[in-house]
């Protein structure tokens, strides 16, 4: 059964229609299942983020997904900083990395669509005070958010 | 901030599903910002003041 209703469907193809501007690859880091079917890693929602991005990623042809697997493709997520799965790596125009940990659900959906968006641009609303300083920053930053679905 | 500097990496981590790592930051409150495991803060913050914690955490890590 699908995640994403008609409806939602039809909206989120309308806003990735209006806000992409350069393509995006999603790398969403998951796990895979033995000839029996078992998972190598638990992982409650990997399955579910998978098809949530199949569906996403189908809806705009600027934006392309890879599945990547954490213990199979170790050394690509050593390099990219994945630790958890599902971690998705969002790949466009942007200069930093971006890493988004567990399932997009409720309004961090809209959060995932919205930085789509500003890695597909390569651009933010900030401020030209804020990018500025954050290009002159003395060394590099990890930021982390932690959130909790709503 | 991670779409404008190549100094910085945004990582988003929806903690509900990782209990671990919330125990591991002391999360009470969502959102939770963590910046070079150093700096943090939870709520909103203005621009300008998020910037600043940003700057510190930074500097932290070239100069502990």
């Amino acid at each position: 059964m699908a995640l994403l209703g008609q409806r939602e469907r039809m909206q989120v193809r309308d806003h990735l229609a209006k806000r992409l501007e350069g393509s995006v690859t999603v790398r969403l880091f998951t796990q895979s299942t033995s000839p029996l079917g078992a998972p190598t890693v638990p992982c409650e929602t990997c399955r579910e983020t998978e098809q949530l991005l199949r569906e996403l990623t189908e809806l705009s042809d600027r934006l392309r997904l890879e599945v990547r697997d954490l213990v199979a493709d170790a050394d690509e997520a050593r390099r990219l900083g994945v630790e958890h799965i599902p971690t998705m790596v969002l790949e466009g125009r942007n200069a930093g990395m971006l890493r988004y940990v567990g399932v997009p659900a409720g309004y961090e959906f809209a959060v995932l669509l919205e930085a789509l968006g500003d890695v597909s641009r390569g651009s933010t609303a900030l401020s030209a005070v804020t990018r500025e300083r954050l290009r002159s920053l003395p060394g590099p930053v990890e930021v982390k958010v932690l959130v909790t679905p709503t | 901030m991670a779409v404008e500097s190549d100094r910085v990496t945004a990582e988003v981590i929806e903690v509900a599903e990782f209990p671990l790592v919330a125990r591991r930051y002391q999360v009470y409150g969502v959102p939770k910002v963590v910046i070079n495991d150093r700096v943090s803060f939870e709520g909103a913050l203005p621009e300008p003041s998020f910037v600043e914690r940003v700057v510190e955490g930074a500097a932290g890590r070239t100069n502990p």
